[in-house]
């Protein structure tokens, strides 16, 4: 039986909330309120009304010709690329605000790993007011330069992670310390599908917007449901909201993950595929980790897949068999990012490079394929420099 | 009224921990918790990252500090975070806790829904307590249930915070008191955050409460090592 919701919490044996006990207030306030928000007419009018008119949803579904013809497969791509801020992250930013201020909360954290989640947070603050901060890793910070211009321009602070390996996972940590400090002022704002429950059902439930509209726009465009549907996955948000109305559905699903420098190096993502049970920023998951429990520090040329945990849904969807985990190389998805620029005329986000370089894979041959194009490329231009 | 103190297992190296246990049994220190490095500490402040990213870079593991059966006529405790004690298995660690004689764990993200779904039984089996944490903000109910799920101490913290910070005993500290007094479980309970030597130590005292000491301990060792250990007792003792 494969949970598609949590069930008091976990999905199947993965998620939960292993948090100290200054948390335990937010998280049970959070836990007993946020489905009677979200799901409120009130919340539901005014967040449809800022996705379409603010971020401007409804976002197409392309069908690729030319990428089509070269891969033997029909190929649509799902366009999150062409959101407000340029990719998926402001769903979730957009809903969690709309959630923080119904619960009264002045002041919005958030950790950020490529800077897209950071910039969507420091987007929505702007926007309705309120103070922001982000934490962003030392190294990110300097990997990704123009992301954190774009967080100050908005009027966020955006304060380095100086502690453990200075990248996401240490992000997340330092934000996880704000709030611990900080605990009725400020909303953590988590900007994946990871973290102790309820927000990986929550941020599954703000992003499945993504996988509604995909399946309406398919059945509409084309008839019918596609042979499978496919999405990089690092915390895994934008393929939880793209899975997430096809999990009930005879649809093949794949998530992709970061191969980095090659699965059979120390240099990968690889949670599920090379990961092992355990906990990780409150919830039980997969991890990269060592035999005696200390997280790995991952590798992937794309920061937002640089994650060494991975969302519990992913987890128990992975272990349950319902969703097939794949993976590229920093070298697949470089080469797939340049062919959709050639062939399309479209740039994409690194991380969503990894999802297109996995349409390749034999299973897809001949089938009706839908993707998820989780973010646009302007961030990786200087990386997509170094490799032409 | 008793002092109970944190130490990072292998900060600096686990003969300097032995050492320091061993200048502890000089002194009327009620019990010992001895720390487990990990490489996510997000309950802790700067000191104890600190700390425990050293020992991590030495070598440490629950493996090693379960290995070097570190010896003290104190309590000791186990202090740490789940996922090292999940991957090391809990009945091997139970079983060998029983057989060196320590008398519990502190694992602050331990939710206490999944210790009576899954660990209750085999720490009873073994006769060995987990003591859970509350702060302020925890309501009178969750105290009285946690306090009664503890093992051999509930973990009182002053300050809904991180470790590592000072915070001066004032009003609010005395009601947070008063409540868990009223609430009958002021004998089962240590309180700790915030406190950092015998000055910060004695309003506490004085109210008949027993403490906790960590990141002052861990900073004093930092400094000057096993003789830092030392003086902080010499001070703390006058």
């Amino acid at each position: 039986m494969v949970n598609k919701d949590p069930n008091n919490g976990f999905y199947g044996e993965y998620g939960g909330a292993f948090i100290p006990e200054m948390l335990h207030p937010n998280i049970e306030e959070l836990k007993s309120v946020y489905l009677e928000i979200i799901n409120s007419p009130d919340f539901q009018e005014e967040y449809q009304r800022e996705l379409k008119h603010y971020v401007g949803r409804a976002t197409p579904v392309y069908f690729a010709p030319r990428l089509s013809a070269k891969l033997g497969a029909e190929i649509y791509l799902k366009r999150e690329d062409l959101n407000h801020t340029g990719a998926h992250k402001i769903n979730n930013a957009i809903g969690q605000i709309l959630l923080a201020k119904r619960l009264g909360k002045k002041r919005i954290i958030a950790e950020t790993g490529a800077g897209q989640h950071g910039v969507a947070t420091a987007t929505v603050c702007a926007k309705y007011g309120l103070e922001c901060v982000v934490y962003m890793g030392a190294i990110d910070i300097e990997r990704q330069a123009p992301n954190v211009s774009r967080m100050k321009m908005l009027g966020a602070e955006v304060r380095p992670a100086m502690s453990g390996s200075k990248t996401l996972k240490d992000a997340t940590n330092e934000a996880l310390r704000d709030w611990i400090n900080n605990p009725t002022t400020t909303h953590y704002l988590i900007g994946s599908a990871v973290g102790p429950h309820p927000y990986p059902a929550l941020v599954t439930q703000l992003q499945s917007v993504i996988g509604k509209e995909a399946k309406e726009q398919f059945a509409e465009q084309v008839g019918g449901l596609p042979d499978a549907v496919v999405a990089c996955v690092g915390g895994g948000s934008n393929a939880a909201g793209m899975f997430y109305p096809f999990l009930e559905e005879d649809v093949a699903i794949y998530g992709v993950e970061a191969y980095g420098k090659g699965l059979e190096t120390e240099d990968h993502a690889a949670s599920i595929q090379k990961g092992t049970d355990g906990v990780l920023h409150g919830a039980m998951t997969r991890i990269i980790q060592t035999e005696d429990g200390q997280v790995i520090e991952p590798y992937s040329i794309s920061a937002g897949l640089d994650y060494p945990g991975i969302g519990p849904g992913h987890a128990h969807w992975a272990t349950s068999g319902r969703v097939g985990f794949l993976g590229a190389t920093d070298q697949e998805a470089l080469d797939a990012a340049f062919e959709l620029a050639r062939l399309e005329g479209i740039l994409p986000a690194l991380e969503s490079a990894h999802a297109l370089a996995a349409l390749k894979h034999e299973k897809l041959k001949g089938k009706k394929v839908l993707v998820c194009l989780s973010g646009r490329g302007d961030k990786d231009m200087e990386t997509y420099l170094k490799h032409v | 009224m008793h002092l109970t103190l944190y130490i990072t297992a292998g900060f600096p190296d686990l003969e300097s921990t032995q050492r320091i246990l061993d200048v502890i049994e000089d002194y009327p220190v009620k019990a010992v918790e001895l720390g487990v490095p990990y490489s996510d500490p997000l309950a802790d402040g700067e000191a104890i990252q600190q700390a425990s990213q050293e020992a991590l870079e030495n070598g440490i593991s629950l493996s090693s500090i379960m290995g070097a059966k570190l010896k003290s006529t104190k309590d000791v405790y186990l202090m740490g975070y789940f996922n090292t004690f999940y991957k090391y298995g809990f009945e091997a660690l139970l079983q060998g806790m029983q057989e060196q004689g320590m008398k519990g764990t502190i694992i602050p993200d331990l939710p206490d829904a999944y210790f009576d779904a899954h660990l209750k039984s085999e720490f009873e089996r073994f006769g060995i307590g987990q003591s859970f944490l509350v702060t302020p903000e925890s309501r009178d109910e969750r105290i009285q249930l946690l306090a009664q799920k503890s093992g051999h101490f509930l973990y009182a913290v002053s300050r809904s915070a991180t470790t590592g910070g000072t915070f001066a005993f004032n009003e609010s500290t005395s009601a947070y008191l008063d409540r868990l007094e009223q609430l009958g479980v002021k004998e089962k309970t240590r309180v700790g955050f915030g406190i950092s030597d015998r000055a910060s130590a004695q309003p506490y005292f004085d109210k008949g409460w027993n403490v906790i000491v960590g990141s002052a301990f861990v900073k004093a060792v930092k400094a000057n090592g096993v003789e830092g250990a030392r003086k902080f007792l010499d001070s703390f003792y006058a």
